[in-house]
């Protein structure tokens, strides 16, 4: 079931009113409650993969309690180990093996070895990549010492499964969402007022921005060898409008859906395009991953702190794994690296953590200065993309040098078509994201009547008259 | 607040000489009134022009053709036509190989400001049940139709909207013959174009022929002109003789241009099956003689 279907416009409201009206008297039924329902929610794509998702929570269920009862570090680190064993192999079972046997395969022949690479008939399971995520948190938190296993086996569950946020993230922590299964939620009305909203605002950035760029996008990256460098320079560009419309709406909306429910989730994009170097990027897109990545990988292996030397791998370490969290391809790899080839340079100055702040904060426009750098990081941004969009390397390496070639014809895009999305719809939504990059979007809005009453109206009608074929979620592949 | 902007839209929609709006703005304030109608899908509507038709013939004549659509959309538009419109004396139908094929899908934008109009909804409704309900939900009929929205609200202050107007339900085209994209169709259809017959549409077609009759009509069957290769490759003996067949049965004059010379030259075509505007104004002077010869 995906956010922007009918299946999900029945079931939000039925399992809404069935959750406040029912089962909110205990903590234990509502428990229960949403724990069958997550399951629905994500049966309903494919049911055969639920116990993916029961083996891998009593895994790391047990493990926790275990971590926790013993007192010997070897017996704890064992247990730890297992629950890492457990859901990296599911992932490296579902997602990588494939690719690890077929690159195989091709290593062999380059040294003149013929070898059948031994393949297998699977599918990936939707979220994989994000709920093992969630739960290895889990173990690793209780294991250093910085969280407590629950006792709680249903709200245990519960969290792993959280239907919001399962298939796509944000990847929560321990210790901040399942202590919200523990505690009984009272019904708000500014909470749920919220909770509509960033639904709105996601199903605005999906319907809208997101579906319809993927419109031109297919059509410039599928013919990106006849497609003239300004095509090809609009196909990356809307490729990155693309992917944060797809990645951040879904994102608003999990996060809306879940604040329906009295349940708070970490943010996960913060406007990450109005940034003026890679650090601050990388600080702004995918939170909920980049920070996982630096507690769980980068700062055990030393973080910057290190030598030069040592901090140049860590950071190609915690970049390339990043790349590869995404797919099983050299592409994503390539993107990991490309990153932290832009990274570095920040890193080796001490300039990493330049950008704290919100650009242009109190100010209506950037100046020339941060123009230039919003500019020079979202064009090397886009650069990376093309390899993240490319189907193989060999192919984004083509796109890139038709980029530079410097032909202007259009032979892919119809301007006339086109004028009202890209001249019309897409400056305007720029415009919102730049009031919302200090998160004023809303208290904007809110400030009058009149303005929050157009702003609604605007939202719902641009989603019916530029409805294009629905398109899934790109991130629902990862 | 949706329902307003809805209405807007509708009511610029419903004044606009622009596109397929035009001719149905036309057709429903009862502007037509034309002695001659020439009837088809795009085998018409890009190849006849009215003007040497109503020159040659001299009675007024409007091209009603329908593009892309099949002969029950065409039917249905002259059954509209002939409710706000006086009826006319001649009717030039083009039959092509996709006339009697059942409708599959039809440009549903052209429909938009009159789905209050029962007739309309009832067709519509018959392919998808939406229709049925589409004019009440606020905008839901303009969903993924941004450019039709603007069109409305731009037609409230300039006639024409976005788009430019047909010529009396015409629109030649300049381009030229394409070799490449030839090719391309020879190898997806070595056969050449799918011919199929539809008995629902083939019903409605001997409707369309006893009406005319009934009301002395005078209906020209005009089997549509292709490029000469494409007869080597095609089967048309069944569509020769269905509309041999039914013009014999019902006397309607039947003017077949296959052995014209402009089939055999490509500068004549923009791609096998349609005439570009130099082949459309032979072959609009074509039919006027061919008609007065006849008679």
């Amino acid at each position: 079931m995906i956010f922007n279907s009918l299946e999900f416009a029945i079931f939000l409201p039925l399992v809404f009113l069935a959750y406040w009206f029912i089962f909110n008297r205990s903590i234990q039924a509502r428990n229960v409650f949403l724990l069958v329902i997550s399951y629905i929610f994500y049966g309903w794509w494919d049911w055969r993969f639920l116990g993916l998702i029961v083996f891998s929570s009593v895994v790391d269920y047990w493990a926790g309690i275990r971590i926790a009862s013993t007192t010997t570090l070897k017996t704890k680190k064992a247990f730890l180990w297992l629950s890492l064993g457990v859901n990296l192999g599911l992932l490296g079972l579902f997602k990588y093996f494939n690719f690890f046997m077929t690159s195989l395969a091709e290593g062999l022949s380059q040294l003149g070895i013929h070898a059948d690479p031994f393949t297998l008939n699977v599918i990936l399971p939707v979220g994989i990549s994000f709920y093992t995520f969630q739960t290895m948190s889990y173990s690793i938190d209780v294991y250093r010492g910085q969280l407590a296993p629950t006792k709680d086996p249903i709200a245990f569950f519960a969290y792993v499964s959280f239907f919001p946020q399962l298939v796509a993230g944000p990847i929560e922590r321990a210790v901040n969402l399942l202590p919200q299964f523990a505690v009984k939620h009272r019904f708000s009305y500014e909470q749920g007022a919220a909770g509509m909203r960033l639904i709105l605002w996601g199903l605005f950035k999906k319907v809208v921005i997101a579906d319809n760029c993927a419109i031109y996008v297919n059509q410039i990256f599928d013919n990106y060898q006849t497609a003239s460098s300004l095509e090809l320079i609009l196909g990356a560009v809307l490729f990155a409008f693309q992917i944060y419309g797809d990645f951040s709406g879904y994102s608003d909306i999990a996060i809306g859906t879940a604040k329906l429910f009295g349940f708070d989730l970490m943010v996960n994009f913060r406007t990450p395009y109005f940034s003026r170097d890679i650090a601050e990027f990388w600080r702004r897109w995918h939170i909920s991953l980049s920070t996982w990545f630096r507690d769980y990988v980068y700062i055990p292996l030393g973080g910057s702190r290190v030598s030069k030397g040592r901090a140049i791998f860590n950071t190609f370490v915690i970049f390339i794994v990043s790349g590869f969290w995404h797919g099983a391809n050299w592409t994503f790899i390539v993107w990991g690296a490309l990153n932290a080839i832009y990274f570095l340079p920040l890193l080796l100055r001490g300039k990493n953590r330049n950008n704290l702040d919100t650009v242009a904060e109190g100010k209506y426009l950037p100046n020339l200065k941060e123009l230039f750098q919003l500019s020079l990081t979202f064009a090397l941004t886009c650069i990376a993309w093309v390899f993240f969009r490319a189907e193989n390397v060999s192919a984004a390496w083509g796109y890139l040098g038709g980029l530079f070639e410097g032909t202007v014809y259009l032979s892919q895009i119809n301007l006339g078509r086109s004028i009202l999305f890209l001249g019309f719809m897409l400056p305007v939504w720029m415009v919102l994201e730049w009031i919302n990059r200090n998160d004023t979007l809303f208290s904007w809005v809110q400030q009058s009547i009149i303005v929050r009453g157009v702003y609604y109206i605007f939202l719902i009608m641009c989603m019916i008259l530029f409805y294009s074929k629905p398109v899934g979620f790109i991130y629902f592949q990862f | 607040m949706l329902h307003l902007l809805q209405a807007v839209a509708d009511y610029g929609l419903r004044r606009t000489t622009a596109l397929e709006w035009g001719d149905w703005n036309k057709l429903y304030a009862g502007e037509i009134n034309a002695e001659v109608l020439i009837m088809g899908s795009s085998t018409a509507f890009v190849q006849i022009d009215p003007t040497i038709i109503e020159e040659g013939l001299g009675m007024p004549t409007y091209n009603l053709a329908m593009n892309g659509h099949r002969f029950d959309f065409q039917y249905f538009k002259l059954k509209e036509y002939l409710k706000y419109n006086q009826r006319p004396k001649m009717i030039i139908q083009v039959v092509d190989y996709a006339t009697m094929d059942s409708t599959e899908s039809f440009f549903a934008p052209q429909f938009i400001p009159y789905l209050d109009k029962r007739a309309v909804k009832e067709k519509l409704s018959a392919y998808d049940k939406d229709y049925q309900w589409l004019n009440f939900i606020p905008l839901m009929k303009y969903k993924g139709r941004s450019r039709e929205f603007l069109n409305g609200f731009i037609s409230i202050f300039n006639d024409n909207g976005i788009w430019g107007s047909y010529k009396k339900g015409y629109l030649p085209r300049e381009n030229k013959w394409n070799e490449i994209e030839f090719t391309k169709y020879l190898e997806q259809n070595p056969n050449g174009p799918p011919i199929k017959f539809s008995k629902y549409i083939m019903n409605d077609f001997t409707r369309f022929v006893r009406y005319c009759n009934t009301n002395e009509i005078d209906l020209v069957f005009i089997k549509f002109p292709r490029y000469h290769q494409l007869d080597e490759i095609t089967d048309f003996s069944q569509f020769n003789s269905f509309y041999d067949q039914l013009s014999t049965m019902h006397t309607v004059k039947n003017f077949d241009f296959q052995s014209q010379s402009f089939i055999y030259k490509k500068k004549y075509f923009y791609n096998s099956t349609h005439l570009n505007k130099t082949g459309a104004n032979i072959f609009s002077k074509e039919i006027v003689d061919l008609i007065k010869n006849h008679d």
